[in-house]
């Protein structure tokens, strides 16, 4: 069986490759340089991060994308052919969603992938949550996912969210 | 006299250009992908795509057991273009057309890459 | 909220004249708040025009205290200072405040004026409309506009003619009919990319324009099957047999 692609992107520090940490089943694969901006860590993705994860006899890859939009030429190559797309931002940096909405919208206007919002930070107020961040995004409230990145449980609600989603646009269609 | 470092960078810069003129454009980057000095029109885009091929490179090299990376080539029918890595902190990415002598551009951008390491 | 605690209010202590419909246990919960340095009021109108409440802008340049009042889609009242102000005083206010770069904010939801004397009852489309659409405005929002390849579509939503944006969606309405980039229709009508991007910008502000979700039905149904399989086992590793996980 080919093995599917799940594409994590987001502003920068957001939580994309401590997601895909947590959830990766071998060792995290990580393209990091140092940060010469001030970005409130010592890191950051150049080019992707990759992880997998068996799900039954299916393999799933994971790749979590560059944050900053001069690494924009990677979000279309990773998420071409993606099974689906998860867009993390933190609940508590309302000044990140005007990035994290243009590279929603430059995604899925150029590749007919589903998505879904995971809103981290949760846990943490004052915080944005789901519900407020749907209308500022101009999405369905039920693609918007509440998570805390570090939790294993939690931080596959997104995926949870982004596959019954999936299941329920295949029945309408 | 002081001279900046920004000066320096810009002086080995110049005497790239007149060591290797068949260049079409150079850029000196930070390994996050923002430029420092640079001879190109697009030195932004070009300074993300040149931190990402080699942070890419340096992946592929240590899991298919290369050594330490020299350089990442991309390869067209008409030009290439190379980054080499400057050291910890940076990279110097090179475009050249089709013709051009890969083997002397090796030679004089791998000594100029050290020395921009060197005052980087 | 799910998983919001109650948080106090930050310590700029403000004279108040609303009451609040929203306290939780005597605190203010407050999920909605930025800076205006990176989320201007254009950016927040639209996403404000369904929720009822507050919204208080402090810490601006130029402007004591303001807070405007949102119901049923339309603004109701602005009090400057926490005093209730007319039309005349509210348009060029609102204009300040689109414009301006620095500043917080936090919306209230549910909060109500005390007093308005001066009911508006604007609706927030027309808002942006009157205020927007000018090029001094470009330099501010250069940062926020969007990708010059990120695919534009029509919604139902049309724009007035008396607009200053109508002239540019006359001209490029067929093209979004589509769905089009900032980048086509600068080659396609002869402007620069920047000013195209800045008309879908204010387009989509007024939610005429969309980016294209691109959605294939055949595809949906392949992913749907392969979707089951997957949940399936995804909840078992998770949460083991039996185990779910609640939204």
């Amino acid at each position: 069986m080919e093995p599917l692609k799940i594409v994590v992107t987001g502003p920068v520090g957001a939580g994309k490759s401590t997601l895909i940490r947590t959830l990766s089943e071998t060792e995290v694969v990580d393209t990091d340089a140092s940060a010469s901006e001030v970005i409130g860590k010592p890191t950051t993705t150049v080019a992707m991060d990759y992880g997998t994860l068996y799900l039954g006899d299916q393999l799933l890859y994971l790749f979590g994308t560059p944050g900053q939009d001069r690494f924009d030429f990677m979000w279309d190559v990773l998420s071409e052919g993606a099974l689906g797309l998860l867009l993390l931002i933190r609940g508590d940096r309302p000044e990140d969603f005007g990035l994290a909405r243009r590279l929603l919208d430059y995604i899925t206007s150029r590749q007919p992938v589903p998505y879904v919002l995971g809103v981290t930070r949760q846990d943490q107020p004052p915080v944005w949550g789901p519900e407020e961040v749907a209308p500022f995004f101009g999405v369905p409230a039920e693609r918007v996912v509440g998570l805390n990145a570090k939790d294993p449980r939690s931080a596959v609600g997104p995926l949870v969210r982004l596959l019954e989603l999936m299941i329920a646009e295949g029945q309408i269609a | 006299m002081i001279v900046t470092k920004q000066e320096i960078l810009q002086g080995i810069l110049r005497e790239l250009k007149q060591a290797l003129p068949e260049l079409r454009s150079i850029v000196v980057a930070s390994t996050d992908g923002l430029p420092i000095v640079h001879d190109a029109v697009d030195a932004p885009r070009v300074a993300a795509m040149a931190a990402t091929a080699l942070g890419l490179g340096k992946r592929i090299s240590q899991t298919t057991e290369l050594g330490t990376l020299e350089e990442t080539i991309v390869r067209g029918n008409q030009g290439y273009f190379v980054v080499y890595a400057t050291g910890d902190k940076g990279v110097l990415a090179v475009s050249a057309p089709a013709d051009a002598n890969l083997g002397l551009i090796h030679l004089e951008a791998r000594s100029f890459a050290a020395r921009l390491a060197q005052a980087l | 909220m799910e998983g919001g605690k109650p948080v106090a209010r930050p310590t700029t202590q403000i004279k108040r004249n609303f009451r609040y419909t929203n306290w939780f246990c005597g605190v203010l919960i407050v999920a909605i708040f930025g800076n205006l340095t990176h989320m201007s009021l254009d950016d927040l109108l639209p996403f404000l025009s369904s929720r009822d409440g507050a919204l208080e802008l402090f810490n601006l340049k130029r402007l004591p205290q303001v807070t405007l009042y949102f119901r049923k889609g339309q603004l109701h009242c602005v009090h400057l200072g926490n005093k209730p102000i007319d039309a005349l005083q509210a348009r060029s206010v609102i204009g300040e405040l689109i414009s301006a770069r620095k500043g917080s904010f936090e919306f209230i939801p549910g909060a109500m004026a005390k007093s308005c004397p001066d009911v508006l009852d604007w609706p927030v489309d027309r808002i942006l409309i009157s205020i927007t659409t000018t090029f001094d405005e470009y330099a501010q929002v250069a940062d926020r506009l969007p990708h010059a390849d990120t695919l534009f579509k029509l919604t139902h939503i049309t724009v007035p003619d008396d607009t200053r944006l109508s002239d540019f969606w006359k001209r490029a309405h067929i093209y979004l009919q589509e769905g089009v980039s900032a980048q086509q229709l600068a080659n396609k009508l002869g402007m620069p990319v920047d000013h195209t991007r800045f008309y879908l910008l204010k387009l989509q502000q007024l939610g005429a324009v969309v980016a294209g979700r691109a959605h294939k039905a055949q595809r949906q149904e392949r992913r749907a099957g392969v979707a089951s399989r997957l949940l399936g086992s995804l909840k078992k590793r998770f949460f083991g047999e039996g185990g779910a996980w609640s939204h």
